[in-house]
C-alpha cells in the first residue's frame, strides 16, 4: 500500500510558525503516513526535535529559497523507505 | 545561505538579555539631557551636552544592544561559539556599563581622570569583545556573507574604538587633540564601519527570514561589506595625506560609501515590497522607517556638499542614528527579545515532555510581545524622529516636546522588554521544580518516541 502525504506549505510563514506547525501536525502522524514541509530555508530549529522524538526525516533543497523536508516514523519502516528513495 | 544557522548552539538567555535589559536606560539618560539642556546641545557638534547625549545614545544604547545581539547571533548566523559565554559577557557588561556612564560624566564635566577611567573600562570591555568574538568568528568554518559582514564588522569596531580612545586622551590633555579630522574618522568607523555594517551583515539573514522576502542581490552581500571597509580605510590613509589628494581621496571614498549605504537601503526597500507575506507587521515598518532615515540622511550629506551650512552635519547625524540605526535597532530588539524567549520556553517545555512530566503551554512570540506595544512604540518612535528633526533647526521651541517624546519611547520600550523578560521569568520559576528533577542524579530522559 502507498504511503499517504500530508502537506504543509511554510513558505509564508515567520519563524517560529513553521515549527509550532510542523510539530503539531507530527504528534498525530499515524503509520503508513508522511509529511512534507515545503519552506523557504532548511528548518535548522526542528532537526533536534525530530531526532529526540523519534521522527527520519529527508531534506532535498530544490532552490535557494525552497526547501523540502519528507518526515516520517522512526518506527514505520516501509514509509521511510520509500522516502529515502525520493529525489 | 542559510546553512549555517544553529539554534541549538544559542548561549543562555542571560547572556544578551543583561545588554537588552540595561540598553534603553541610557536612551533615557540622554533623553533627559536634552530635556534639560536641550537648547545648548543643539547648538553645536561639539557641545559637551551634545557629545555626552550622543555616546550615550551610540554607545548606551545601540551599541550595548548589539554587543549583546552579536553575541547572541554569533552562534546562530555564523556557526561561531564563543567558549564560557556566560563570565564573558558578565565581564563585558560589568567593564561596559560604567565605562559608558563615566563618559559621559566627562563630557558634562570635562575631567581629564573621568575621561581616563572612561577610555580604560570602554577599552577592556571592547578589547575581551573584540577578542573573543574575533577568535570565535576566526575558528568558525561558515562561509555565509553574515559571517564575513560580522568579521568586518569588528575591524571596524576596532578601528573606531582607537581612534575614540586617541581623542578621550586628547581631551584630556595627554595626548594632542586632532579635531575635527580624528573626529571624523571616529565617526565614520562608528556609524559605518561597526553600525551600518553590522546591520547589514545581520540584515542578509534576518530580513528574508522574517518579513518573507527574497535573498538580497549576491553582489551587494558578497561585496557590499568588504567595500565599505575598504572605503574606509581610504578615509584613514587620505588623514595621513595633505593638500588636493587627501580632499580627492577623502571626498571620493565618502561618494562611494553613501552609494553603497544607498543601494542597501533601496535593495531592503525592493525587497519588502516582493514581501509574499502581506500582512502588516511593525518589524518591518521598523526596518522601513530606518532605511528612509538612511536615505535622508544620505539626502541631507549630499546638500551639505552644495550648500555649506553648519546645521547639515548635525542632521546628517541625526537622521542617520536616530533615523536608521535606533529605528532598526529597535525593530530588531523586540523580534529578537521575543523569539528568544520563545526558544528557551519552547525548550524547557520539549525537556519537561521527554521526561514524562507535565508541560506548560508555550506563549506565542505575539504573546510575549504583543504586536499593538510595537505599533505604538513606532507611533512615537516617528513623532520623536520629526520632533528631533524640527529641533535642530528650531531648538528653543522643539528641544522639550522632542527630549519627552525620546523619554516616552526609550521608557516604554524598556519596560516592553523588561515585562516580557519577567513573564519568562515567572514561567521558568513555576516549572524550575520539574525541570531540577529531570536533571537530578539518576534521572534519565525518557527516549521513547511521542510522535504517533
Amino acid at each position: 500500500m502507498a504511503a499517504r502525504e500530508i502537506e504543509l506549505d511554510c513558505r509564508d510563514m515567520e519563524p517560529p510558525e513553521p515549527y509550532e506547525c510542523a510539530t503539531a501536525a507530527l504528534r498525530t502522524l499515524t503509520p503508513g503516513t508522511y509529511l512534507k514541509l515545503i519552506l523557504p530555508r532548511r528548518p535548522e530549529l526542528l532537526y533536534p526535535w525530530l531526532r529526540e522524538h523519534g521522527f527520519r526525516e529527508r531534506t532535498l533543497l530544490r532552490a535557494a529559497d525552497h526547501c523540502e523536508v519528507y518526515v516520517c516514523r522512526d518506527d514505520d519502516p516501509g514509509t521511510c523507505a520509500a522516502l529515502a528513495a525520493r529525489t | 545561505m542559510y546553512a549555517g544557522i544553529s539554534l541549538q548552539q544559542a548561549p543562555p538567555l542571560s547572556v544578551p538579555g543583561r545588554f537588552f535589559l540595561t540598553a534603553p536606560w541610557f536612551g533615557v539618560a540622554a533623553a533627559l539631557l536634552l530635556l534639560f539642556d536641550g537648547e545648548a546641545l543643539l547648538a553645536s557638534r561639539w557641545s559637551p551636552a551634545m557629545l555626552a547625549a550622543t555616546h550615550g545614545l551610540a554607545l548606551g544604547f545601540i551599541a550595548t544592544i548589539m554587543l549583546g545581539a552579536t553575541q547572541q547571533l554569533l552562534p546562530v548566523l555564523a556557526s561561531a561559539i564563543i567558549p564560557r559565554p556566560r563570565p564573558v559577557a558578565t565581564l563585558i557588561h560589568l567593564l561596559w556599563l560604567p565605562g559608558v556612564a563615566l563618559l559621559m560624566a566627562a563630557f558634562l564635566l570635562l575631567r581629564p581622570w573621568l575621561f581616563h577611567a572612561a577610555a580604560t573600562l570602554l577599552s577592556a570591555a571592547l578589547a575581551i569583545f573584540i577578542g573573543t568574538a574575533g577568535h570565535a568568528l576566526y575558528r568558525s568554518e561558515s562561509s555565509s556573507d553574515s559571517a564575513a559582514g560580522m568579521r568586518l564588522a569588528l575591524l571596524g569596531l576596532l578601528a573606531a574604538l582607537t581612534c575614540g580612545v586617541l581623542l578621550a586622551f586628547g581631551l584630556a590633555g595627554t595626548l594632542p587633540l586632532w579635531r575635527p579630522r580624528l573626529t571624523n574618522l571616529h565617526l565614520a568607523f562608528g556609524l559605518i564601519g561597526w553600525i551600518a555594517l553590522l546591520l547589514m551583515a545581520v540584515a542578509w539573514q534576518v530580513v528574508p527570514m522574517f518579513q518573507i522576502t527574497p535573498p538580497y542581490p549576491a553582489p551587494l552581500r558578497v561585496r557590499a561589506a568588504r567595500g565599505l571597509l575598504l572605503l574606509l580605510a581610504g578615509k584613514a590613509l587620505a588623514l595621513g595625506l595633505s593638500g588636493t589628494a587627501a580632499v580627492v581621496l577623502d571626498q571620493g571614498c565618502n561618494i562611494a560609501l553613501a552609494g553603497l549605504l544607498a543601494a542597501f537601503a533601496i535593495a531592503t526597500l525592493r525587497l519588502q515590497r516582493q514581501a509574499r507575506r502581506k500582512v502588516r507587521d511593525s518589524h518591518r515598518d521598523f526596518w522601513r522607517l530606518g532605511m528612509v532615515g538612511l536615505l535622508l540622511s544620505i539626502l541631507c550629506w549630499a546638500v551639505s556638499l552644495v550648500f555649506s551650512h553648519p546645521v547639515l552635519p548635525l542632521l546628517t547625524a541625526t537622521l542617520f542614528l536616530l533615523g536608521f540605526a535606533l529605528a532598526v535597532i529597535t525593530g530588531m530588539l523586540l523580534k529578537i527579545v521575543a523569539f528568544l524567549l520563545w526558544l528557551h520556553l519552547q525548550s524547557l517545555r520539549d525537556a519537561l515532555l521527554q521526561a514524562g512530566k507535565e508541560a506548560f503551554s508555550v506563549p506565542k512570540m505575539n504573546a510575549m510581545i504583543p504586536s499593538r506595544h510595537g505599533e505604538w512604540l513606532l507611533r512615537i518612535l516617528i513623532a520623536a524622529q520629526i520632533a528631533t528633526v524640527v529641533a535642530v533647526l528650531a531648538p528653543r521651541f522643539m528641544a522639550i516636546p522632542a527630549a519627552l517624546l525620546w523619554l516616552l519611547h526609550f521608557g516604554y520600550l524598556g519596560s516592553i522588554t523588561g515585562y516580557a523578560m519577567y513573564r519568562y521569568h515567572r514561567i521558568r520559576v513555576r516549572v524550575e521544580p520539574h525541570v531540577a528533577a529531570i536533571h537530578a542524579p539518576g534521572t534519565r530522559p525518557r527516549t521513547t518516541a511521542s510522535g504517533g
